[in-house]
C-alpha cells in the first residue's frame, strides 16, 4: 500500500523534474535560472554522469568460469561494475537482484551490448567456484569476478571503493561480514568510467542509463 | 525581460500540466499492473507480490500479526567452501587455526516481513530463530547507509508500537539468518520463529523466491 505510493511519489517526482527541465530548455530565450531557483524543484534525478568520462586502469581477475579476465577483455561493451561478496545477507542479493532486474528491462541489442560484472570484495571466501554457484543464478549473463582481496581493494579505490570486515555478535571467525561501498559503476566501450548510481535506484531507471550510454556510444 | 520570465513560466506552467497527465497516465498504469507485475518470469513470488503493495495490511484489533515473510533463494553447495591451504590470511581474519576444516560455512540471508500491532500495548520484536539445520542463528538488523557504504548493525529490539505497523524491508530493518546450513530454493517455506517481548511467540511461514526477484522501492 504504501510503497506504491512511494513509487508514485517518486514517478511523479521524477517527472516533475524532468518536465521542468524540458520546460526549461524548450525555453527559447534561455532563461534556465527560473526552473533552477523555483523551490518547488524536486531533487535531481540520482546518480551522477561524467562528462567528459574518466579514464581508468585495467584490470585482471578470475572469472567465476576459472579463467582469467580483464576489463580490456570486454572492450565495446558497456560494463556495470557492482564490488559486493556473495556472503552478504541484505545488500548484494537486493543490488544483484535489482541488476538483473534492470538487465532484463534491456532490450535483445542492448543486452548484447552490455555486461554486467559483480567484483568479489571477499576473495577468501568468493572462490570462483563459489561465484559460478551464485552469480548465473542471478543471471545466466553476469560475470563475476574475484581475486586476492588487496588487488580488488586498488581497483576499488579509484572508484571510491572501500571495504572491511566485520564480525557480527556470536558469529563464528569464519562467518564475517563485509561492509563495503554500494554503487552501480557505469563504464563504456573503451573501460572509461562514465557514471555512478546509488544502489537504491529504480531497475527502470537504471535500465534507462545504461541504454543512453550505449546509445551514446553506438552514436558516435 | 519581464516578458522573458512571463514566457519562462507560460513554458513551465506547460511543462507542469504535461507532466500531472503523465503521472497520471503512469499510476493509472502502475495499478493496471502492479496485480501481476512479479508475474512475468516466475508464478511463486506471490508473497513479495503482496509486499509490493498489491493488497492493503490489515491490522487485525487485539491481535499482533506478522504476514508476507520471504526471503531470496540461498545458494550454499554441496560442499563446503574452504580456504585453500596455501592461502595467506589476511591479519583481520580471526582465528587462522581449524578454519579450514570447518569450512567457511554457510550464507547469510535476510527475512523480510511485515508486522501489524492490533493491540492496545506496545511491544518489540526481541529474537528470532529458526531449526538449527537451517541456519546456526537469526539476528535482528538494520541495514544503514553509511556515506555511500551500507552497514549491517544489530539491533536488540526492534519496537512495534500499539496500533502500528512495522515493514521488515530490504535495504532496511530484516531478520538475518546466519550461517545457513543448506540450500533454501525457490518454492520452498521455512518455518521462522518470533519473540516479542510481550511474550508472544509466534511461528510464521517464509516463502523463498527467486534470487533474481526485484528489489521493492
Amino acid at each position: 500500500m504504501t510503497r506504491r505510493w512511494n513509487v508514485s511519489g517518486l514517478l511523479l517526482v521524477g517527472l516533475l523534474v524532468l518536465s521542468l527541465g524540458l520546460a526549461a530548455c524548450s525555453d527559447e530565450d534561455g532563461d534556465d535560472s527560473v526552473a533552477a531557483s523555483d523551490p518547488t524543484a524536486a531533487a535531481p534525478a540520482p546518480g551522477t554522469v561524467f562528462d567528459p568520462p574518466r579514464e581508468m586502469g585495467d584490470f585482471t581477475l578470475t572469472a567465476h568460469t576459472g579463467e582469467p579476465l580483464s576489463l580490456s577483455d570486454l572492450q565495446g561493451q558497456v560494463v556495470v561494475l557492482y564490488f559486493g561478496y556473495t556472503y552478504c545477507p541484505d545488500v548484494c542479493p537486493v543490488s544483484l537482484a535489482l541488476l538483473n532486474a534492470a538487465y532484463n528491462q534491456l532490450t535483445p541489442e542492448v543486452q548484447e551490448q552490455v555486461q554486467v560484472v559483480f567484483v568479489s570484495v571477499d576473495g577468501t571466501r568468493d572462490t570462483p567456484e563459489r561465484l559460478g554457484m551464485v552469480i548465473p543464478a542471478f543471471n545466466p549473463d553476469f560475470l563475476g569476478v574475484t581475486g586476492p582481496e588487496e588487488t580488488v581493494r586498488g581497483i576499488g579505490e579509484p572508484y571510491g571503493v572501500a571495504f572491511y570486515r566485520r564480525f557480527p555478535e556470536n558469529a563464528s571467525p569464519e562467518n564475517y561480514l563485509v561492509f563495503h561501498t554500494s554503487q552501480f559503476f557505469v563504464l563504456g566501450q573503451q573501460g572509461e568510467w562514465r557514471a555512478v548510481y546509488p544502489d537504491d535506484v529504480s531497475a527502470a531507471y537504471l535500465a534507462e542509463q545504461i541504454t543512453a550510454q550505449v546509445e551514446a556510444r553506438t552514436s558516435t | 525581460m519581464a516578458e522573458n520570465v512571463g514566457n519562462t513560466r507560460k513554458w513551465l506552467f506547460i511543462g507542469i500540466g504535461v507532466a500531472v497527465f503523465l503521472v497520471v497516465g503512469i499510476i493509472a498504469v502502475g495499478l493496471v499492473f502492479s496485480g501481476d507485475g512479479d508475474d512475468d518470469d516466475d508464478g511463486d513470488n506471490g508473497d513479495n507480490g503482496d509486499n509490493n503493495g498489491a493488497e492493503e495490511i490489515v491490522i487485525t484489533e487485539g491481535e499482533l500479526t506478522v504476514t508476507g515473510a520471504w526471503m531470496r533463494a540461498v545458494i550454499v553447495g554441496d560442499a563446503p567452501v574452504t580456504v585453500p591451504e596455501d592461502r595467506e590470511l589476511d591479519a583481520d581474519e580471526a582465528p587462522g587455526e581449524g578454519m579450514s576444516d570447518m569450512g567457511m560455512g554457510g550464507s547469510n540471508a535476510a527475512v523480510y516481513l511485515v508486522i501489524a500491532n492490533g493491540t492496545e500495548a506496545d511491544d518489540s520484536l526481541v529474537a528470532a530463530s529458526v531449526s538449527a539445520e537451517i541456519a546456526t542463528e537469526a539476528q535482528l538488523h538494520d541495514s544503514v547507509m553509511v556515506g555511500d557504504e551500507r552497514q549491517m548493525q544489530q539491533q536488540d529490539a526492534i519496537p512495534v508500537p500499539a496500533g502500528e505497523v512495522v515493514e521488515l524491508k530490504e535495504r532496511s530493518l530484516h531478520v538475518m539468518l546466519m550461517n545457513v546450513q543448506q540450500d533454501l530454493n525457490t518454492d520452498e517455506t521455512i518455518t521462522l520463529t518470533l519473540t516479542f517481548e510481550s511474550g508472544t511467540t509466534l511461528d510464521i511461514p517464509v516463502q523463498v523466491v527467486p534470487l533474481g526477484t526485484e528489489p521493492t522501492q
